[in-house]
């Protein structure tokens, strides 16, 4: 019989914790949310000898104080959902700092297996551990691995097995020295006496409660005994630290990195000081962060990431589109031949079919996007960029980190808006989040090449360019503006870790892009492909109207709003109908306007050419930009913050998009007059 | 002068300021300026005259007696002093501070007076002109805020808690022991989990191209820190 194990896999960002859980799980796996929060929750599962062991990864955390969401989460799982074991991933050549992130899982009285990652570094130096030692002292199962070469993967599996079935509960405890411990025992024993009902270990409960944690303080606030608990905390506190000349939570983790330092000179056969580690990591960075290079180096990178993304991406695009072009005019042909109604036809090629070319046309794009960002974040320079643009950035009112989730916008604003969360402040991700939606994402791209392709001819790369650079523009002002209308006393630190440069590999680049692409399809693909049917559904009804005629419900729509957009050039009906489809997806005001106007994609330029002017042109290209995120971004944004927030971001960009448009014509249209 | 009533010393104020401002002193002014009737004038005088504080002719001028100026002068200067306390220094507007400054004086130790007296003194021979703290002060009040160079709580935490020398104002290349991290909680608590401990040693390694933030290395890693979380924790050079 098979019997099921459940282990999670903890460590530092960087260690490696993500390609032992590849390793271990390969394409067993699937991305989830964590419940009730928007973290990523990774979980997988393998097989061995007989056994099922079902992973989950943990978001990569330095410590377990609770401060991030995501220490606070993997505290959570590891209280409530109790694994039969934790697996700490750690990257061995940096193994104090590490090794503190494994003494909190043991004093949190989880069963950890220790995998000492990275090992071929280790070994390069010339470094010794004495495991057997290190096991001993911590009382864990060690397991030594290299992850990236796939090296140690079937001991380490053929660990956890073994532990989880007979393995000890380790006997781990820092001693905190006599006066806290003696503290730490007296609160121990009142609390038994008091039969106060704890669901934590008490030793670690009372830890945190004299490190001043404030989620344990408020849960002890709520028991019936809370205020007489919280008063004999606050009076040992005050006492120890009379006693100790500072303040007990840096005592305390003073103490815990000081065992750890004695534990790891022990432990290693040779101890290198701080210069003789990262030499060749440095010599990199000396270059890549290099006061007069580091700048240009960054601004070649992202334009080379552009490149990337849609230079070579764009004519897979098309090519896609054409595929689906053709695929919905032959399965038309052959519906009516074989003598199906008109409408059934209609609806499977122009809502189905195209529905579905529609969702298919961005994958090219936004998987060469996240092969992108996958490269630069597995080889170490994703920090760098925050590092180098932190200063301009919090010059903004952001964070250095600010800057991924912005650039991942220009793919896709859903992307860019869920890698808010590795930014740590509050601040710092809903403004990033408000703003995320001004980067021109490429979904709004078709537009801006239908426009200026028919418009401005030569000129259409500067003038999309302009659009991107409005876009920016605009995005800096308003954060300024959230910061102080909403953030105004609020500070966020900086404090970052550099991570060596690595080498990225190409299966867990692979397994990021595939992931990510197919969060897109999911995520947006059946918005679209809704948003596509439904457009023809209000199209072709009520019964009996030309399609897409102003009789349609779709037409009428549009008569009623369309007096509203006037003042920005673009007052009639067709107009006001693909912007109010485009918000189910930007994309799709193009395929909107092609319907509407009865010419399909390929007409569709000698249309507009004919009801706009280059004028009006762009300022229906900048409403396009800003108006409104896409329902899929409104979705994700709610999900990210709340209903206020996304509120919020629907209602300024309305307004700041109609604002912008009409300032456009109007002082565009004086302009031309003066020519 | 302890023997005196407040109102006598009053009167002895009065009869001061009158005589500074006119020739000579009448009853009738004394009873104008301290807002009193005319017979109780003349009985304070007759009481004060016992004294042998003043002289009251019998065509009705009073004059102070050697004795009865140096109290009236006394008297006057006390007033003049928490008047200028309360009207220069906390900027309180003339009209009240005059009228206080007649209801504190009468109570105040002699002792707090001297030590009002010195504290204008200090603050007024200040060699800048007006202390930064007292503008910042004015500020306060008007505004109902600090101004922005007082604002924030950790540079006064810092200035108070510990020496000038933090880890901002280490050059790249210089090493150092960190002593102690003042910041606000949940950074304080950040610093310390990422190994920024007391008794740890850092080293700068580098200053990002814009000027912030800063990279160091510490227990065998880089971190990137901005200059003001640097401030935040005292350091030591070592060599």
């Amino acid at each position: 019989m098979k019997k099921t194990i459940k282990i999670a896999l903890a460590g530092n960002p960087n260690s490696g914790k993500t390609t032992i859980f590849n390793n271990l799980t390969g394409s067993h796996q699937h991305v989830g949310n964590w419940p009730g929060v928007t973290v990523e929750k990774k979980e997988g599962s393998f097989a061995f000898n007989g056994f099922k062991v079902d992973v989950v990864d943990l978001p990569g955390t330095y410590s377990l104080s609770a401060y991030s969401i995501d220490e606070r989460i993997a505290r959570d799982f590891l209280l409530k959902e109790n694994p039969d074991l934790v697996v700490a991933v750690i990257d061995t050549s940096n193994l104090e700092r590490n090794l503190y992130l494994v003494a909190q899982l043991l004093e949190l009285g989880t069963k950890v297996i220790l995998d000492l990652n990275m090992m071929d570094l280790v070994e390069n130096r010339g470094m010794k551990i004495d495991t057997e030692k290190l096991s001993r002292i911590l009382g864990v199962a060690i397991a030594e691995t290299v992850a990236h070469k796939g090296k140690g993967m079937e001991k380490i599996k053929e660990i956890i097995v073994e532990q989880a079935k007979e393995g000890k509960q380790s006997f781990f405890k820092i001693d905190y020295g006599e006066d806290i411990e003696k503290t730490i025992n007296r609160l121990i024993k009142f609390l038994k006496e008091k039969r106060i009902n704890i669901d934590y270990p008490l030793r670690w409960f009372v830890i945190k409660l004299l490190e001043g944690d404030a989620e344990i303080l408020r849960k002890v606030k709520n028991l019936p005994q809370g205020e007489t608990i919280l008063n004999i905390i606050t009076e040992s506190v005050a006492k120890l630290e009379k006693h100790l000349g500072y303040d007990l939570e840096t005592a305390l983790v003073e103490k815990r990195y000081g065992y750890l330092k004695g534990l790891v000179e022990e432990c290693t056969a040779r101890h290198y000081t701080l210069e003789e580690r990262l030499s060749i990591s440095d010599k990199i960075d000396r270059v890549v962060t290099n006061k007069f290079i580091g700048i240009p180096l960054f601004l070649v990178l992202m334009w080379l990431t552009f490149q990337l993304i849609f230079t070579v991406g764009s004519p897979v695009a098309n090519l896609i589109d054409s595929f689906f072009g053709w695929f919905a005019e032959v399965t038309s042909k052959g519906l009516i031949n074989i003598g199906a109604p008109e409408w059934i036809s209609s609806l499977i090629s122009d809502g189905v079919i195209s529905g579905v070319g529609s969702v298919l046309v961005f994958l090219p794009n936004i998987l060469l996007l996240f092969v992108t960002i996958s490269l630069l974040e597995d080889s170490g320079y994703m920090a760098r960029a925050a590092f180098v643009m932190d200063r301009l950035m919090h010059a903004l009112g952001l964070h250095g980190k600010s800057f991924i989730p912005l650039i991942l916008g220009f793919g896709c604003n859903i992307p860019g808006i869920m890698a808010t969360r590795t930014l740590e402040s509050k601040k710092d991700r809903i403004i990033t989040i408000l703003v995320n939606p001004l980067m021109s994402c490429s979904a709004r791209l078709p537009i801006y090449i239908l426009f200026a392709g028919a418009f401005f001819g030569k000129n259409q790369g500067f003038v999309i360019f302009s659009l991107y650079l409005m876009g920016i523009v605009l995005a800096i002002i308003m954060a300024r503006i959230f910061k102080t209308i909403f953030f105004k006393h609020e500070v966020a630190p900086l404090i970052m870790e550099l991570p060596p440069y690595r080498l990225p590999q190409a299966k867990s680049v692979v397994i990021h892009m595939w992931e990510r692409g197919s969060l897109f399809l999911k995520k947006a693909g059946g918005i679209i492909l809704a948003g596509v049917i439904i457009i023809w559904f209000l199209s072709s009804f009520p019964p009996g109207v030309e399609y897409a005629s102003q009789e349609s419900l779709i037409g009428r729509l549009g008569s009623v709003f369309a007096p509203l957009l006037s003042p920005a050039g673009f007052g009639f009906w067709q107009a006001a109908v693909a912007l109010g489809f485009g918000i189910l997806a930007k994309e799709v005001v193009v395929g909107t306007l092609g319907t509407l106007y009865g010419t399909g994609e390929t007409g569709l330029k000698d249309a507009i050419l004919h009801h706009f002017t280059p004028l009006s042109a762009y300022s229906f290209m900048v409403m396009s930009l800003i108006y409104i995120p896409c329902i899929a971004s409104i979705a994700t944004i709610k999900r990210e913050t709340n209903l206020r927030w996304t509120f919020l971001a629907v209602g300024y960009s309305l307004i700041l998009g109609w604002i912008m448009a009409v300032i456009i014509y109007q002082v565009g249209r004086v302009f031309l007059r003066l020519l | 002068m302890n023997t005196l009533t407040e109102s006598a010393q009053d009167y002895l104020e009065a009869i001061l300021i009158i005589g500074e401002k006119k020739k000579v002193v009448r009853v009738r002014d004394i009873a104008k300026h301290l807002e009193v009737k005319m017979p109780s004038v003349v009985a304070m005088i007759k009481t004060l005259a016992k004294k042998n504080l003043v002289r009251h002719e019998y065509y009705g001028y009073v004059e102070l007696t050697e004795e009865g100026l140096r109290q009236a002068k006394s008297i006057y200067e006390r007033h003049k002093i928490l008047f200028n306390f309360l009207h220069n220094l906390l900027g309180i507007n003339s009209n009240i501070a005059k009228e206080d400054a007649c209801k504190i004086e009468h109570y105040l130790n002699p002792k707090t007076l001297e030590y009002i007296l010195k504290f204008i003194q200090f603050v007024e021979t200040c060699p800048e002109g007006e202390p930064l703290w007292l503008s910042s002060f004015h500020y306060f009040i008007k505004h109902g805020k600090r101004p922005e160079h007082c604002a924030k709580k950790e540079k006064i935490e810092k200035e108070v808690k510990m020496g000038p020398l933090t880890l901002n104002n280490l050059k790249v290349g210089q090493k150092g022991r960190v002593i102690k991290i003042a910041a606000e909680s949940q950074i304080k608590r950040r610093l310390l989990d990422m190994g920024i401990v007391p008794g740890v040693e850092v080293k700068i390694e580098k200053v990002a191209p814009l000027g912030d933030p800063i990279d160091i290395l510490v227990k065998g890693y880089h971190l990137s820190l901005r200059k003001k979380e640097a401030s935040s924790i005292a350091v030591e050079v070592i060599k």
